[in-house]
């Protein structure tokens, strides 16, 4: 008897911490958001609320923002957040994927700041950099914060991590939001945080149309596949670091891709939190068949080859991929792969669909990958 | 009689070692299969097993069996010129210069050494060599001010802080990518040297070896003090010089190629001096080569077997196996013959 009453008031202490904690204001009332599963958004009297899940204890909040349009009046008895004044019209940008959204958006010009400048393509900023109209401010986990102050942002745009701390930042008054998209799993939950930067700059309709737009291109790309495709081609993604050849876990956003585009991928079964550390062995004992082989990497002054590949490591050369040139390659030096391919999963998909189905995507450009020559 | 019998101990041991290293790694091949795998191809298409066996694990295990005897005769060779037990190329800061000039060329140059192809290799050998060139020269500058060799080993951390120094900040400056790769590179990797490079490393690692056997006599007499061994007719300067060329040579072709492999040149001499209880480098020089390449056959296994499916990085293996070795010299210090 003890015993039960113990459990069913630990039951109760528990239920009440955890209802405590999500105590979410936004997702109770509006279903705005379909893919993502990471932030909500709710209209309420005279204000909006914007909530970010925290991805690493979703059971808890990440942030909680306050909208409230610069023409109205502050609300009284605003719920506990952060409140921000909208339209922001100084934005201090940290990752190339916030350029192309706010791009995307028309509010390019409200940058002021940049981490992070050699990531980003975007003539626009990088000519601003150049002309002194936009900051460059460095390192994004570690901002020049006397520029950040000089810049007089009304909003700073990061992307959190586990156990970030801001510092001064946080205590600098500038609301800070926390856009975590690249923790989501799929492609279009990744892609519907565009309604995320719409509602700091109340541009909530072009985000809801910019999403539904993208999603449909997407959606139809991946019946059309599903519909045509006989066979699903296999996929080998990424090369070795160091030792260590990464692959994306088969509940993964790269895997939902894949399965998307119409491919066998390796490793679907396989369910981890972020990437599999993996031998060069046990990659070429499963994967040396592969049909595509494709990956992402850097070189300022061109395109990397077949050879330059092979000397990289000399093994490479034994996939069967290497063998029948299906070799395809993304430089995000020269293409905008960061910038754009977050919020343009149609993109990504037709390249991967035309990688996978050449005959299928005949017509179709490459956006982002290139064959190897 | 006992040196024969232990030398030809270590010689069996580091055999079967490389033979462990062709049988083990993160995937079961059957023994069957390797042997008929290496008694030849039945097919003009590589199987799975053959490029595993020849691309993957023989160049692994060659490069270890080579690294291990270059690290450690370079540590033996600083140790008897220094007359420092604590003497090596990562505590010289031969280490930190061969790194500075890797880390010149994988974050200044942009980009990783994968996008250089086999001439990206070179450069980094190129400038690994440089590097360490560059700290060597410098000791060798002030050696000839400073007649302490105390005081010439504290120079060298000093250098090897500044190198440090440089290499902080040129990861600061550089691109994710760049330093991702360098921070792996530094984690220290037996398995990226390709049988396409492996002729170079085996090239400057031998002609560095054998300068090293030849280096024996005048060693000897270096023990006896500088004094006494110029009286016997040893050139100090000119040894000094030769010295600290080889371990420079072997120091920037191995970190180049394998990243900065931490404790083994520290380590090694004094598990030969333990084992072979001598000081007379016509037995030590060739012991520390054999239970050098002994030590980092057993690291390179260590980093295939004790997880499934991942390698563990080399750097993670090394300390472990070799910083007990220096505590047990430092506390025994008064016990252990070589001292007194």
């Amino acid at each position: 008897m003890r015993l039960r009453i113990i459990v069913t008031i630990f039951c109760f202490v528990l239920f009440a911490c955890v209802d405590e904690k999500r105590e979410t204001v936004g997702s109770k009332v509006d279903n705005l958001i379909t893919e993502a599963k990471l932030f909500t958004v709710a209209q309420k009297d005279g204000y909006r609320v914007l909530e970010v899940i925290n991805p690493w204890d979703t059971l808890n909040l990440l942030r909680r923002y306050i909208l409230v349009n610069k023409r109205d009046s502050l609300p009284d008895n605003l719920p506990e957040g952060v409140v921000v004044r909208t339209p922001v019209e100084r934005i201090v940008a940290y990752t190339a994927i916030d350029i192309g959204s706010l791009k995307a958006l028309g509010a390019i010009d409200k940058v002021v700041g940049v981490c992070e400048a050699k990531y980003i393509l975007s003539p626009f900023i990088k000519e601003s950099i150049k002309n002194g109209n936009i900051k460059d401010l460095g390192s994004y986990t570690k901002p020049n914060i006397e520029q950040l102050l000089s810049s007089n942002a009304d909003l700073i745009i990061t992307s959190p991590y586990r156990g970030r701390d801001y510092g001064l930042i946080e205590k600098m008054s500038i609301p800070i939001a926390e856009c975590a998209s690249y923790m989501e799993q799929s492609p279009l939950g990744r892609c519907e945080w565009i309604k995320f930067y719409a509602e700091f700059l109340n541009k909530t309709e072009l985000g809801d149309s910019i999403y539904n737009d993208i999603s449909n291109k997407y959606t139809s790309t991946v019946n059309y596949i599903s519909k045509k495709i006989e066979t699903r081609p296999t996929i080998l993604p990424d090369k070795r670091y160091g030792q260590v050849w990464y692959v994306s876990s088969g509940d993964g956003y790269a895997a939902t891709l894949y399965k998307d585009a119409g491919a066998d991928y390796f490793w679907s079964k396989i369910k981890s939190q972020g990437a599999i550390p993996l031998s060069f062995e046990k990659v070429f004992k499963v994967a040396h068949n592969a049909d595509v082989w494709i990956f992402t990497y850097t070189k300022p002054d061109g395109y990397i080859t077949l050879k330059e590949l092979r000397s990289e490591y000399e093994s490479y050369s034994a996939f069967s991929a290497f063998k029948n040139k299906r070799v395809y390659g993304c430089n995000s030096e020269l293409v905008p792969y960061y910038e754009e391919s977050t919020l343009r999963p149609d993109l990504l998909l037709l390249d991967l669909a035309k990688i996978l189905h050449p005959k299928l995507f005949e017509e179709s450009t490459f956006n982002y990958y290139k064959k190897l020559e | 009689m006992r040196n024969k019998i232990l030398f030809l101990t270590f010689s069996i041991i580091t055999f079967c070692l490389f033979i462990a290293n062709i049988v083990y790694g993160s995937i079961t091949i059957p023994l069957g299969e390797i042997i008929d795998t290496l008694l030849g191809p039945t097919s003009d298409q590589p199987t799975v097993n053959s490029v595993i066996l020849f691309s993957s694990r023989m160049p692994s295990a060659i490069t270890a069996l080579l690294a291990g005897s270059a690290l450690a005769v370079s540590g033996i060779l600083l140790q008897t010129l220094f007359g420092n037990p604590l003497a090596s190329p990562s505590i010289l800061g031969v280490s930190s210069g061969a790194g500075l000039g890797v880390a010149f060329v994988m974050l200044a140059l942009g980009g990783s050494i994968a996008n250089m192809g086999l001439y990206g290799h070179l450069a980094v050998v190129f400038a690994a060599l440089v590097g360490a060139g560059v700290v060597l020269g410098t000791i060798i500058a002030f050696s000839t001010k400073i007649k302490s060799n105390v005081m010439l080993l504290v120079v060298g951390i000093m250098i090897g802080y500044i190198a440090s120094s440089a290499i902080t900040m040129l990861n600061f400056y550089a691109e994710s990518d760049g330093v991702v790769s360098f921070i792996i590179w530094g984690m220290g990797d037996f398995s990226g040297v390709s049988s396409d490079n492996l002729p170079y490393f085996i090239g400057f690692v031998s002609v560095g070896l054998i300068f090293s056997l030849l280096l024996i006599k005048p060693l000897n007499a270096m023990l006896l003090g500088e004094r006494y061994s110029e009286n016997l007719g040893v050139n100090i300067r000119r040894l000094r010089l030769l010295v600290l060329f080889v371990t420079g040579l072997l120091t920037a072709v191995v970190t180049a190629f394998c990243g900065p492999i931490s404790f083994l040149g520290l380590a090694v001499p004094h598990i030969a001096r333990l084992i072979f209880r001598t000081s007379s480098h016509g037995v030590l020089v060739p012991a520390t080569m054999i239970i050098g390449s002994t030590v980092a056959l057993a690291c390179n296994l260590l980093t295939v077997v004790l997880f499934d499916g991942t390698v563990i990085p080399l750097n993670v293996i090394t300390p472990i196996i070799g910083a007990p070795v220096i505590i047990y010299v430092i506390v025994n210090k008064n016990k252990i013959a070589y001292f007194n």
